[in-house]
């Protein structure tokens, strides 16, 4: 009898869920055609530290054109996705977006295989896809419908190597996360190493859920390098820092973009003064110049970021904000038409975004340079612009 | 015993009947690229599933289902693509090659019992995942395999998603018989020895490895196949879709259906595929401002409150409200159907 | 190549002692419940992460860390009466799964409360790294690794020599003969959760220093004790400890001599193997229980 209770409170419970959850959408009152952009971030899973502040930064923009009004009396709609980190599920978001929600173009794919995926299906499909993903290959060779807004890995790794020439490295070894970010930053390091005669003497994977990475450090210091350089995001980041000191190397640390916030500085302690790493402008923008055509718009960025979401901004939702401003741009000038918006953005030249001032081409669907990172300090627990 | 085995015949016969139909008449009504797709995953899902139950039938279950759904896809994508075999070649290669690997792995896992078995598989899991990032010249490491050859079935390329959802489903109908088949007859009836009690299989003549491990080998296959079409029809792979998280979402969908009940590999993987969109979709407009992070928590919530009210799968949880609203509504026949037996039917 | 040795063992330590704390959470459910709590890592995380929290309201260590400890007890015990009690008598496998369930939910929680970045905790007591041989090691290893031999000690004694340790055997042993006797074996393992679930906070505020707390360190955690508690043969807490140690000196072996990358592949080879030649367990003679 328990047991057919129990089954019954079951049903009650089930039927209550059902029906909660099919609720039918209500309406949105006096929106007449809503202009609607489609984001798929990974704001679960492996990759949610970025993919968060991404979907936060969707949101705030939401709540900024909706209290403006839309666009030509037009309300703009940012429908949100969480792929969870999953390359199929992003792919079937971004489907969902197309071909149920309607949108005119999307934004998204936090990690690579996430951004490959919906990439070959914007080809597919023909509509404008912003990746908010640094692997190389999502815009070399150029694709028609895909634009990268992140500086690329081989961008980061150039501006990282302007460090190992500047403190007149001739020999570096090279600990990475074994993943496409890691394995991207590997390939990148190592080509313009060979470039600058700089010699990648020893390289060390290690694992995402690595607690001690003394291991790979005691391997790489028997190679004895001039400097060390470390592809990866915290806390295995942090901890190669920590390592790194503790087992008394004292050749200097060059990180990846991927340390560009404060979780680094916090978790690698003493260890995180002097590390040197590639980082958009976003983190140092107190100290950039009064001339720097993008101090005006990440200050503001930083700003209303943290009001919205109480917690301090980061590059990864700068990406976010330059594809979805990005879109309403083209879409404010060339009118809410999938060819007509991807014509727009592949010449928009002088695009001030938070990763840098965007120089499209149709050779060239990232439109950003060395020129658009700088090399950011860690001193006294806080971020200073490089020499 | 007789009569409740014809029953049980004429329901399947009659329930594959109406999923034939179903499925038919279903992108007629349902023809978004979303709709197609989702239907495509839970089809592919439900071939990986109906592995795991197959598994189920013998006693043994499984932490290691994304492995082989991973091989299928990787060894079908890198032959096409790196040796320029047709992909309907390599497809049945693919499960040949997987089929092996698994009666390589099953000669020294299937004589642990039940609960190492688990552990032993979770590690194959890991192992396999682990040497797909690793072999980064062949594998082409975390960031994937791009650019796999579409498939192309006598002179007609198979590319849109209509063209998949026609494939898929032809193919979890076939693979739905086979199972019914397998575990109604013969070798149906020896699992189930098995899986009362192994000791007592064996007394009664059954040769229990030999069957436990034609249960594992198929129950790979079943998976390499949902593996290989899923490389030829995405056409991107990558090793995170094979990962832990994924055999542990295809043992959920198992248990949510019913572990020992061929429908419960369907009835399981629809459930939880379209609960997940159903959640993610809805939710953000009962509680606006709501994200991802709120769904991951309210999915366990929910998967808790099932394994609690319906242990043995939903497919039998029905049944069981039924035949419980049935003898609410005529007293006089209780006590049927009180005891569980523990196949599921 | 010996030159790497010390450092190697040493990091083999200090991972090891991690391993050891939580599959000693793993160990104490097992012991009373017969099954295996996948949410035991996400105590781990959830005592970081409350630790953490409760360092900002400028409290000192000792009294943050105590306090993060008796909401994940609460938590523990919670876990068991709303989620593991209603399903016992199901097939062990729905346990399983509903632990998964709950550190599913557990995961979804601290993402929303904390969001994805990892939170730090100060090192116990700061200072220079001690250097042993040619190797260093941090005093919060040591911090690890003495916590995990008095726990240990803690526990046997516990089961030993204390009548609730004894009853906790009991029921392992014999839930029958015990409701007989009048032990309540639903109270026991409302008590194994409840003290487990502390176990497990504890493990991950000791560890928190070297590694970072985030949402989702609990999978991880869970599943390297997990090996460590299979090796240790499930039953026998001091030889989980020792088979978490094993686990830590293989991967820093391992990814010191063979190969950086193949750490955790290598791991679950051990376990295989551990599996394959000796079922009960390579440190432990007893008898496999059956769940």
């Amino acid at each position: 009898m328990q047991q057919l209770r129990r089954r019954f409170t079951g049903i009650v419970l089930a039927a209550a869920v059902a029906a909660g959850l099919l609720l039918p959408a209500w309406p949105v009152l006096g929106q007449g055609a809503a202009i609607k952009i489609g984001t798929v971030f990974a704001v679960t899973g492996p990759a949610s530290s970025l993919g968060k502040p991404e979907k936060d930064t969707a949101a705030m923009l939401q709540a900024q054109y909706a209290a403006e009004g839309g666009i030509g009396g037009r309300p703009v709609q940012i429908l949100t996705y969480d792929s969870e980190t999953d390359p199929t599920k992003a792919l079937l978001l971004m489907k969902k977006a197309v071909s149920e929600d309607s949108v005119i173009a999307v934004v998204g794919g936090t990690t690579s295989p996430e951004s490959q995926a919906m990439a070959d299906y914007a080809m597919q499909v023909e509509i404008p896809f912003m990746s908010v993903a640094a692997s190389t290959t999502l815009s070399v060779p150029s694709r028609m419908w895909v634009f990268q807004m992140p500086q690329r890995n081989s961008t980061a790794a150039a501006k990282a190597m302007e460090y190992l020439v500047g403190v007149h490295a001739k020999t570096f070894a090279f600990l990475y996360r074994n993943d496409d970010f890691g394995q991207d930053g590997l390939v990148a390091m190592q080509t313009y190493g060979s470039q600058r005669g700089i010699t990648l003497v020893d390289s060390e994977p290690f694992a995402a859920v690595d607690t001690d990475l003394s291991p790979q450090v005691v391997r790489a210091r028997a190679a004895n390098p001039d400097a060390i350089v470390v592809w990866s995001t915290p806390p295995t980041a942090s901890i190669a820092a920590k390592n790194i000191r503790q087992l008394g190397m004292q050749a200097p640390i060059l990180e990846s973009h991927g340390i560009a916030n404060k979780a680094f500085i916090q978790l690698a302690g003493p260890a995180a003064e002097g590390v040197v790493f590639p980082s958009g402008k976003l983190l140092v923008v107190g100290q950039l110049s009064g001339t720097d055509p993008q101090k005006p718009l990440l200050e503001k960025y930083g700003r209303d970021f943290e009001a919205a979401s109480h917690y301090a901004a980061s590059t990864f939702g700068g990406h976010a904000f330059d594809g979805i401003t990005m879109l309403i741009d083209a879409i404010r000038h060339a009118g809410p038409d999938r060819a007509k918006i991807r014509d727009y953005v592949e010449h928009l030249r002088g695009f001030v975004g938070t990763g840098g001032v965007f120089n499209m081409s149709p050779q060239d669907h990232n439109g950003l340079s060395t020129k658009d990172m700088v090399l950011v300090a860690i001193r006294d627990g806080t971020w200073v612009i490089w020499k | 015993m007789r009569g409740d085995r014809s029953e049980r015949v004429r329901r399947d016969q009659i329930g594959v009947a109406l999923l034939v139909v179903v499925m038919a008449v279903l992108p007629v009504l349902l023809s978004t690229a979303y709709a197609l797709t989702l239907l495509n995953v839970i089809g592919l899902y439900t071939l990986v599933t109906l592995g795991l139950i197959l598994l189920g039938s013998s006693g043994q279950v499984s932490l290691g289902q994304a492995a082989f759904y991973g091989l299928g896809a990787y060894a079908s994508a890198l032959l096409s693509k790196d040796l320029g075999w047709p992909p309907e070649t390599t497809i049945p290669l693919a499960i040949l090659l997987v089929a092996a690997a698994a009666y390589v792995v099953g000669l020294p896992t299937l004589r642990l019992a039940e609960h190492f078995f688990v552990l032993a598989t979770l590690g194959v899991g890991i192992i396999v995942n682990v040497l797909m990032v690793q072999l980064v010249p062949l594998t082409g490491g975390a960031s994937g395999l791009r650019d796999i050859p579409p498939l192309v079935i006598a002179g007609v390329r198979v590319a849109t998603d209509r063209q998949y959802y026609y494939l898929i489903w032809t193919l979890v109908v076939v693979a739905l018989i086979l199972a019914r088949n397998i575990t109604s007859h013969r070798t149906g009836r020896a699992l189930r020895a098995i899986l009362a009690s192994e000791v007592g299989a064996a007394a009664l003549g059954i040769d229990v490895s030999r069957y436990k491990m034609q249960a594992f080998v198929l129950s790979a296959s079943y998976a390499a196949l949902a593996g290989a079409v899923y490389a030829h029809y995405i056409r991107f792979i990558s090793p995170s879709p094979f990962s832990l998280y994924a055999s542990l979402f295809f043992l959920i969908m198992a248990v949510v259906g019913g572990l020992t009940n061929i429908w419960g590999g369907l009835v399981g993987a629809a459930a939880v595929t379209v609960l997940d969109q159903v959640i993610r979709a809805q939710l953000p407009r009962v509680l606006p401002r709501i994200g991802g992070e709120y769904q991951t928590a309210i999915y366990g919530i929910l998967l808790v409150l099932i394994m609690i009210f319906f242990p043995s799968g939903i497919v039998r949880g029905a049944l069981d409200i039924r035949r419980a609203l049935g003898r609410v509504h005529a007293t006089g026949r209780a006590g049927h159907g009180a005891a569980e037996p523990v196949d599921g039917e | 190549m010996l030159a790497l040795l010390p450092q190697l063992l040493l990091t083999g330590l200090t991972v090891g002692s991690i391993y050891a704390l939580v599959a000693l959470g793993f160990v104490l459910i097992y012991n009373v419940t017969g099954f295996l709590n996948f949410a035991q890592g996400e105590f781990s995380m959830l005592g970081a992460l409350l630790c953490a929290t409760v360092l900002t309201w400028h409290l000192p260590l000792p009294l943050a860390a105590l306090l993060a400890v008796a909401a994940v007890c609460l938590l523990g015990a919670a876990t068991e009466r709303l989620a593991v009690e209603p399903a016992y008598g199901s097939h062990p496998l729905t346990l399983i799964i509903i632990t998964f369930g709950v550190s599913m939910a557990f995961r979804g929680l601290a993402l929303m409360v904390w969001g994805a970045d990892p939170y730090p905790l100060p090192e116990f007591s700061p200072g220079p790294v001690l250097v042993l041989l040619g190797g260093v090691l941090t005093r919060q290893a040591l911090w690890a690794i003495g916590f995990s031999i008095v726990v240990v000690g803690a526990l046997f004694f516990f089961f030993a020599h204390t009548v609730p340790g004894a009853a906790v055997r009991a029921c392992a042993d014999n839930p029958f003969a015990c409701r007989l006797v009048g032990i309540s074996p639903r109270r026991m393992a409302l008590f194994a959760f409840t003290l487990s679930a502390g176990l497990g906070a504890a493990a991950g505020i000791v560890i928190t220093p070297i590694t970072g707390a985030t949402y989702d360190m609990g999978l991880t955690l869970g599943l390297k004790g997990f090996v460590a508690a299979v090796i240790g043969g499930l039953t026998n807490a001091p030889a989980a400890v020792v088979g978490g140690y094993l686990v830590g000196l293989i991967e820093a072996l391992t990814t010191g001599y063979l190969a950086p990358g193949y750490g955790s592949a290598i791991t679950f080879l051990v376990l295989l193997a551990v599996l394959f030649l000796e079922r009960e367990g390579l440190l432990h003679g007893a008898r496999r229980r059956q769940a």
